[in-house]
Parts: C-alpha cells; sequence; structure tokens
C-alpha cells in the first residue's frame, strides 16, 4: 500500500538528507551566496575594547598587553581557528602585543603561532616584539594562582626556549596586571577560572571566542559585565572579521554554507513536524470512525 | 518474499561494493599524481622530497576524512579501524605530553639536574606521595591512598569556595548583584521607564519563574503562586534547552565547513586556499 504523504516525509531516508546538507554546503564554495550580516553586541563590545587598547598603546611607553588563552584543539578548530586568526590580525595591525598561552590543551598555542606567523608575515611584525608564545603550561588550581601571582613563576621560557624575561616584547609585561584583556579561546569550559580568580583580584578583563554549543552558557557573564565580549562559534568570527575590514578568512567564507544548511535543517524540521500533526490528526479521526461504527 | 529480499540485498552490496573500489581508486591515484606533480615540482623553498611528504601527509589526512564520514551511510569496517586508530593515538599523545609537559621539568630535570638546573636527589620524595594513588587498587590498604585524598579535597575546596564567592558575590560585577536590575530609570531627575527596564523585568521574571521551579521545600499544588511560575519555568528552561541544541546544530555544520574547505582547498585545490 502507497504510504500518505504526511508519513512519507517523516520517513525520508536520512542519507537523502545528508546529501543534500552536502550539496547545500559545498554550493556557495562555487558560488557565492552574498547575505547580510549584521554584527552583535558582544563582538562590537570585544572589538572596541581591543581598539581602546590600540589608542592607549598609540602614545604609552609600556604599552598594554593582550592574553590570548588558546584552550583549543584541532577537534574545534573550525571554529576557533577563524576566532584566533580575526583576533591575532586585529592586533598585530593595530599596534597591540599579545601572548599565546595555554593551561589544558598542548595543541592550542601550537595552531595559534601557525596563525600568528601566517599573519604576521602579511604585515612584516615580528616573534618576540609583537607577540610571544609561552606554550602549553599545564597548570592545576594552585599553580594558576601562583601564576597570577607573578606570571615569572610559572613561565620561564617561551617555546623557542629563550628565557622570558629576554624577549623584547616582556619589557610591558611585569605582572598580569599589565595584561589589559584575555582572550580566552575554548570549544569547552574552563574561562570561569579567568573570571573566578584573576579578576577580582586584578580587575582585568576577560573575553572568549567559543564554539556555538558552549554560547548560551557564557551570556550570565556577559549580562553580570564579568565578560566584556565574546565571539560565538563561526558566525563571531565572521563578524570580527568584518569589524576587522580587510580580512576575509575561514568565518566569513563559510557563512554562506552555513545559512544554506541552516536552511535545509529548518525547512526539515518544519516538513517532520507538519507529517508529525497531520498523522496524528488522521489516527484520532480514525480512531472516532472505529468508535463511532462500534457503537 | 525471503529470496527476493536477499537479491536486492546481494545486489545492494554489489553495488556498495563498487562504489568504494572506485572511490578507493580515484582517491589513490590522484594521490599518486598529486605527489609526483609535487616532487617534480616542489614549492619555492621547499626540496622534492618534503614537497612530496607534505603531499603524502594532506592526501592521508583527506582520505581519513572521508573515511570517517562514510559513518554516515553506514558504519563499516574502514570507519571503525580509523576510531580505533584515534583512540590509540589519543592515549600515547596524552601519556607523553605528560611526560615531557609535567614530569620531566617540573620533576625529572630537578631531580637529575637536567636543563641547566641542579640535581636534588630530595625530589625522589615526590614519588612516595604519588604512590599512594595506587592503594586504591588494593582493599586492604587502601585507607594510604585516602591519606592523599584528604589533602587534594581541603586544597580543591578551598579554591573551589573561593572561586564560587568571587563569581556570585564579587563587588559590582557579581552575578547576584547584577540579578538585581532597576524597573524605571531616572531620565533628567524624573523616573522613566525605558527599553531597558522592559528587558530587566523579563530578565527577572523568567529569574524567579526558573528558580521556583527548582524550588523543592514544599509542595507546590498548595500554594497560590508557584504551580503557575514552575510551570512558566519549565517552559523557559525548554526555551534555553532548543537555544542550546540550535548551536549545536550550528557548531556541527561548522566542522563540516571546515573539513570540506580542507578538501576544496588544500587537498583537491580547486578553491584557492
Amino acid at each position: 500500500m502507497k504510504k500518505p504523504w504526511y508519513e512519507w516525509i517523516q520517513s525520508i531516508d536520512r542519507r537523502i538528507i545528508y546529501l543534500v546538507v552536502f550539496v547545500l554546503v559545498s554550493l556557495p564554495f562555487f558560488i557565492p551566496i552574498p547575505l547580510p550580516m549584521d554584527v552583535s553586541e558582544q563582538v562590537q563590545k570585544l572589538y572596541n575594547k581591543v581598539e581602546e587598547i590600540a589608542e592607549y598603546n598609540k602614545t604609552a611607553k609600556k604599552k598594554k598587553v593582550v592574553l590570548f588563552s588558546m584552550e583549543w584543539d584541532p577537534a574545534v578548530q573550525a571554529e576557533c581557528w577563524p576566532q584566533t586568526e580575526a583576533m591575532a590580525e586585529h592586533c598585530l595591525t593595530r599596534g597591540v602585543p599579545f601572548i599565546l598561552f595555554s593551561r589544558w590543551r598542548p595543541e592550542g598555542p601550537t595552531l595559534a603561532q601557525q596563525i600568528a606567523e601566517k599573519r604576521a608575515k602579511e604585515h612584516g611584525k615580528k616573534y618576540g616584539e609583537d607577540w610571544v608564545n609561552f606554550g602549553y603550561k599545564r597548570m592545576d588550581l594552585p599553580a594558576f594562582l601562583a601564576f597570577i601571582k607573578d606570571i615569572y613563576s610559572q613561565v620561564t621560557k617561551d617555546t623557542e626556549g629563550t628565557p622570558i624575561r629576554t624577549v623584547p616584547m616582556m619589557k610591558h609585561v611585569e605582572s598580569i596586571r599589565d595584561v589589559d584583556l584575555i582572550f580566552h579561546v575554548t570549544g569547552s569550559v574552563g574561562v570561569e577560572q579567568w573570571i573566578q580568580y584573576l579578576q577580582p583580584e586584578t580587575g582585568v578583563d576577560v573575553s572568549i571566542g567559543c564554539t556555538a554549543i558552549i554560547g548560551p552558557e557564557m551570556y550570565p557573564y556577559l549580562d553580570s559585565g564579568q565578560m566584556v565580549g565574546m565571539m560565538e562559534g563561526l558566525s563571531g568570527a565572521a563578524q570580527y572579521e568584518r569589524l576587522v575590514g580587510h580580512l576575509e578568512g575561514r568565518g566569513t567564507r563559510g557563512m554562506g554554507s552555513q545559512n544554506l544548511a541552516h536552511f535545509w535543517i529548518i525547512a526539515m524540521m518544519i516538513l517532520g513536524n507538519v507529517g508529525y500533526v497531520f498523522q496524528r490528526r488522521r489516527e484520532r479521526l480514525d480512531k472516532q470512525r472505529v468508535e463511532m461504527s462500534g457503537e | 518474499m525471503a529470496t527476493e529480499l536477499e537479491a536486492k540485498d546481494a545486489l545492494r552490496r554489489k553495488v556498495e561494493t563498487v562504489v568504494v573500489v572506485v572511490i578507493s581508486a580515484g582517491a589513490l591515484l590522484y594521490m599518486l599524481v598529486d605527489m609526483f606533480r609535487a616532487l617534480a615540482n616542489p614549492p619555492e623553498g621547499m626540496s622534492g622530497g618534503s614537497a612530496l611528504y607534505e603531499r603524502f601527509i594532506v592526501s592521508v589526512a583527506a582520505i581519513c576524512t572521508i573515511v570517517i564520514y562514510s559513518f554516515l551511510y553506514r558504519e563499516n569496517l574502514f570507519y571503525r579501524f580509523l576510531q580505533h586508530i584515534l583512540v590509540g593515538l589519543s592515549i600515547g599523545y596524552g601519556t607523553a605530553v605528560i611526560w615531557t609537559q609535567l614530569l620531566k621539568p617540573n620533576w625529572w630535570d630537578r631531580l637529575v639536574g637536567a636543563e641547566s638546573l641542579p640535581p636534588n636527589p630530595w625530589w625522589i620524595l615526590a614519588v612516595f606521595p604519588g604512590i599512594l594513588w595506587y592503594f586504591q587498587l588494593s582493599r586492604k590498604k587502601v585507607w594510604l591512598s585516602r591519606i592523599l585524598i584528604m589533602f587534594f579535597m581541603g586544597t580543591g575546596s578551598g579554591a573551589a569556595f573561593m572561586g564560587v564567592f568571587n563569581l556570585l558575590l564579587t563587588p559590582e560585577k557579581g552575578q547576584i548583584q547584577q540579578s538585581f536590575k532597576p524597573f524605571l530609570t531616572r531620565v533628567g531627575g524624573a523616573p522613566w521607564f525605558t527599553w531597558t527596564n522592559f528587558n530587566n523585568i523579563i530578565f527577572v521574571v523568567v529569574l524567579l519563574c526558573v528558580l521556583s521551579y527548582f524550588f523543592f521545600s514544599f509542595r507546590h499544588e498548595k500554594n497560590p503562586i508557584l504551580p503557575v511560575s514552575s510551570k512558566l519555568g519549565r517552559y523557559f528552561l525548554m526555551i534555553c534547552f532548543g537555544t542550546i541544541f540550535g548551536t549545536t546544530v550550528q557548531g556541527r555544520m561548522t566542522l563540516l565547513i571546515d573539513r570540506l574547505t580542507f578538501l576544496y582547498t588544500e587537498w583537491l585545490k580547486i578553491l584557492a586556499s
């Protein structure tokens, strides 16, 4: 017997759905689909904060620094790479020195170093003067608290083996108080520790670049002002790239694919639910008919 | 009927085998041609050997990506093989990281005097508390491991309490202080109702409703407010979970976009990187 339409749309082979997703995600790579994109408040605030540091650094002898807490690895690089790239580009072009560092993800600073080298090459910036890589320094809570008290007690050498105190950029950093912004990039959690242990003691601003999955969990911190800004998922990176202006990175390029895939998923959800409602209605009518014929 | 199904199944298997063979042959052929091309015309500043090695690595990564995505069609032997490789690699990598990043620089180098540090035999004492953990494997001597757990729990709880209080009660930015939001704004000396105040009202209503949902001290039915507020709280929570689910889908799509970007730009080179 032929299936009614409402049953058919609920039982479309998932492989067909995946195939359409594949085609829709691939399409914008070859045929760009320009779609409007608004910059969200949290991305704008993050951008403004870096601009504020850049303006201060223009005249200051002792520059303010951004600490990139690179708690990400290849599993989440789809979102975290463009976020790090957008921020690195902004810092390098606006004269904001930055530190790469990780407590939990050994791959984070290595990947971020690749990004920094790539961006620095385009702008003629130098390692050691415009950025420094502390690398992966495994720190459980007691060590982290010691790091907050004195950076140099926990980090003695950079990834190249150079003593940290001899790196030219570090003349701007006597203690963690000379870091003006923490940019924590992650696919899980960990940003809370900056808010819990660093911020109350030093007043350093904290921001995040996170995967879309954990984005909703960060809004209470944004609302309370414990976090100054956020890049959420690929769309956050694309918005930041737009603000930076001359950078059309992975974020912007991926948005067309993401939009099409989302349209398809929404369409499938609507179809599935319409089918479900009609099926229930049909079952109810059938039941009523059986009851009436029984009477 | 049964034979008809068996025949269909056999045909499907044949088609699947042909598809797998064609894709594998195509991928391997492309890999060889690509590597040969890299060897013949290495990029500037790169020797032929290193260019060949780089293209080999890219091809292996691309083939692994395709095999992992083959799971979307059906679970298969190749997918499971790569899954096992990944688990093995993760464990091996994790072990190496613990040694090179944690134990060696913080303990071994200090003990034996490597990396221009003077040797200090007292560091051998660190082994004994470490060994206490392993008494968890013994039923009789498990109490020895509890000595260590006691210290970890004490320091952990102390630091965690400090963290939670800082998070909730820091002056000006604490989560609790920030939950008290004004319903009216003073503009030019007179109270005024703005969009921010409207948002604040929504915030406070949602907060109270969700909190009331988790209020279990007495029965909700006997209270005039709690049944309604907790029901609303449940709906607000469902909206929140829906949002998280939506962003999860967004995250998964981004992973696919990243892999396709890699395949199109770095492996097939049909798009500029």
